[in-house]
């Protein structure tokens, strides 16, 4: 048996945006254990729903993550329209697939330039970023917001896409689709690339589903599940194949990634070529009545779990968010078992972790 | 198209053999939480075996205890510290047990249920 160490790893790391510390048990430079501490930045928005207004509460789930708001605020909205037994306009439920596919997109690019930083390719990183930014834009055209849109409202949405803009941003798409086999080419066959990350970071099928992975974690363990197939919002209405990987390693949750962007590019097209005519929102009036319910909604990391509970005031009695990174921690851990030190911050990153997600 | 899941009431001595049963059918463990009621709480636990969504709900009294799942789910322990820190809930035997912990946050935790404010 080799030395045994404890190395502290994070809460502040340059490959970690946000904090979380890990206290790594090495054996020389292999890891034995990890041993994870949250709450550097824990804010309290689930007891916040005791505070606010239903109606309100939608502006503060969505600040529960900057890459995933909308989802956010989708998935809590939902949630309360089932307690209400609401269906929502059709239009609107395009609306917010869309709106979700294209946070999917900007979620995956940024997370594939990060990824492109921790082994060292600045000029890719910037490439990923600079196509992130045409999601931004069209998300500020569309809802005036970059980070926060606040579309959702219980019953539907708040504003409209134009068919002229739907257009255009399904032209925009076109070209940034041809822009990105170039880019995703460099992550899929470059050597560097896979020598670090083919074989690191194993997670078998078993122990995804032991230790409830979720996303794009779980599919690459070649698990065929996704939370979209359940039908919310309009993906009832669209055709998807699930894209799942059977390496278990980095590289094939890199892959699946990769794939699901190609894919949020068919969905967009599919969604603006069906989408209906008609009214944003179903009036929802008074308190929701006493009833809970479950909304899981299928986030780019992965599935998210929205529980509300109302007693029939205007105040949420328990509003619950399982987010997606805190799933993933336990086969996070799993995955640093056995690895070597310097594959630490890789393998952190391809959970593609959301620390404000996890803290809520 | 709305999810059809299953949402069922749990007695806390039946909880081990009922996670047990859901692990050997294969289902994967999808959340842990807890609501304040007025004499103790309400836990909620989440499984899912592909698509099948099932809830058991088990109503704890406020002194009473619960035995943890993490032997047959590791990942519940990161759960079960949660509920026992910021809720109080009494939850024995954990496997990575934090001791109140696991959060890093000056409030003095387990929160206690508030009266509700009026809105602005």
């Amino acid at each position: 048996m080799g030395n045994r160490t404890i190395v502290p790893f994070g809460p502040q790391h340059p490959v970690l945006p946000e904090p979380i510390h890990l206290d790594l048990v090495l054996e020389d430079e292999k890891v034995i254990e990890a041993i994870p501490k949250i709450g550097y930045i824990h804010r309290g928005l689930e007891s916040l729903a005791k505070k606010r207004d239903f109606n309100d509460y939608v502006y503060v789930v969505e600040r529960t993550c900057g890459i995933c708001s909308f989802m956010h605020g989708m998935g809590y909205v939902e949630s309360v329209e089932r307690i209400f037994d609401v269906e929502i306009p059709d239009r609107a439920k395009y609306l917010r697939t869309i709106w979700a596919e294209m946070s999917r997109i900007h979620s995956h690019l940024l997370w594939l330039g990060l990824l492109a930083d921790a082994f060292g390719f600045e000029a890719l990183f910037y490439q990923c970023w600079r196509m992130r930014e045409q999601i931004l834009d069209m998300f500020e055209e569309s809802t005036g917001g970059r980070v926060i849109f606040s579309v959702n409202k219980i019953g539907g949405v708040l504003k409209d896409m134009p068919h002229e803009m739907l257009l255009k941003f399904v032209n925009n798409l076109n070209g940034m689709e041809k822009e990105l086999r170039a880019l995703t080419d460099v992550f899929l066959n470059d050597y560097t690339v896979q020598s670090r990350l083919r074989g690191v970071g194993i997670l078998t099928k078993e122990q995804a589903v032991t230790l409830g992975a979720v996303g794009p974690m779980m599919r690459a363990s070649g698990i065929e599940l996704d939370t979209r197939k359940l039908g919310y919002a309009a993906y009832g209405d669209l055709s998807f194949d699930i894209i799942t990987s059977k390496d278990c390693d980095s590289y094939a949750r890199c892959e699946v990634r990769i794939g699901e962007i190609f894919q949020a590019f068919d969905i967009i097209r599919q969604a603006v070529s069906k989408i209906p005519e008609g009214e944003l929102i179903t009036p929802v009036k008074g308190n929701p009545p006493v009833g809970e319910a479950f909304m899981r909604v299928e986030q780019p990391r992965g599935e998210a779990i929205y529980y509300s509970r109302s007693d029939g005031s205007k105040f949420l009695e328990r509003m619950r968010i399982r987010t997606p990174t805190f799933a993933n921690l336990s086969p996070l851990l799993e995955t640093l078992k056995n690895a070597e030190l310097a594959d630490v911050p890789l393998l952190i990153l391809t959970i593609d972790p959301c620390i404000s997600c996890t803290e809520r | 198209m709305r999810e059809k899941y299953v949402l069922v009431d749990l007695t806390p001595d039946l909880v081990p053999l009922k996670v047990l049963k859901a692990k050997q059918a294969g289902a994967r463990l999808v959340q842990m939480c807890c609501a304040n009621t007025e004499d103790g709480y309400d836990l909620l636990y989440s499984f899912a075996d592909g698509y099948h969504f099932v809830n058991y709900k088990i109503h704890l009294l406020k002194d009473e205890e619960i035995v943890s799942i993490s032997n047959i789910y590791p990942s519940a322990s990161l759960y079960e510290n949660e509920m026992s820190e910021l809720f109080g809930v009494n939850v024995s035997y954990i496997g990575l047990d934090y001791r109140n912990e696991l959060y890093n946050i000056d409030t003095v935790t387990p929160f206690r249920p508030e009266e509700k404010e009026d809105g602005e």
